[in-house]
């Protein structure tokens, strides 16, 4: 899995590809809590590219939702598709987690 | 007619071990024509089994796990054994997906995505086995 983060107007944007699993998943809990901790107060995690998404996965997502919340902050899911969309879905997470289409929906929402 | 894919043993390994796991189920059931988004949930059915077992049955460590995987007619069997204290999945209470954000649970996602994408999925004790079957249709059923 690649885990890229790049700055759009003050929102961070975290985008994954590849599979997001049981293995790689600590690679993006340890990007997103740097993040929250230099102080970011709005996180898009970008699924467009993203094949495969575990529990693992969605556990480093909902784990973060919940501290940026808790710092004030927002983080927000946009471009997952299939396999990716539907384990969010089976989750729960797109009724406490802003889960957008595109990224240009989630930097709005954002 | 049954037709066995795979029959593997691992031993000793780590929770590490489990994304080769998926990857060998992933090709015989591929290679038995499930289309690939099908796949996909046979990959996520097996992750959450085999880290499941490492959590609960082996404290993180992979232990002994056999990986079976069958063909009959239009359906796939995957069939993993562990050598663990009992432990049924399926006992387990389903998670709470009505909370808020505040309040909602990171974990024990696995056991209810196992159940939401297997078509049927069977726990069983025997001997000093925990067994767990999950089976899929190859192709969707029309």
């Amino acid at each position: 899995m690649n885990v890229t983060t790049r700055d759009i107007d003050g929102t961070m944007v975290v985008r994954v590809q590849g599979r997001l699993d049981t293995a790689t998943a600590p690679s993006l809990e340890t990007t997103c809590s740097e993040l929250i901790e230099s102080g970011a107060k709005r996180i898009v995690v970008e699924m467009a590219q993203l094949e495969y998404l575990s529990s693992a996965g969605i556990r480093v997502v909902l784990a973060s939702a919940k501290r940026m919340q808790a710092g004030g902050g927002r983080l927000t899911v946009c471009g997952a598709e299939g396999m990716v969309l539907e384990a969010l879905q089976l989750s729960g997470i797109p009724e406490i987690i802003p889960v957008c289409p595109t990224l240009d929906d989630a930097l709005d929402e954002a | 007619m049954t037709r066995t894919l795979l029959d593997r043993e691992w031993s000793g390994g780590t929770a590490g071990d489990v994304p080769a796991i998926v990857e060998q189920v992933a090709d015989v059931v591929a290679a038995a024509g499930m289309p690939a988004e099908r796949v996909l949930r046979v990959e996520l059915a097996v992750e959450e089994a085999a880290v499941n077992v490492c959590k609960h049955g082996y404290d993180n460590e992979l232990g002994w796990l056999r990986v079976r995987v069958w063909r009959d007619n239009g359906e796939i069997t995957v069939e993993l054994s562990d050598r663990a204290a009992e432990f049924d999945p399926l006992s387990q209470d389903p998670p709470d997906l009505t909370s808020d954000l505040n309040h909602r649970a990171v974990g024990g996602m696995g056991i209810h995505l196992i159940r939401s994408v297997c078509d049927r999925v069977e726990y069983a004790r025997e001997g000093h086995h925990n067994i767990l079957s999950m089976v899929f249709e190859i192709a969707p059923s029309a």
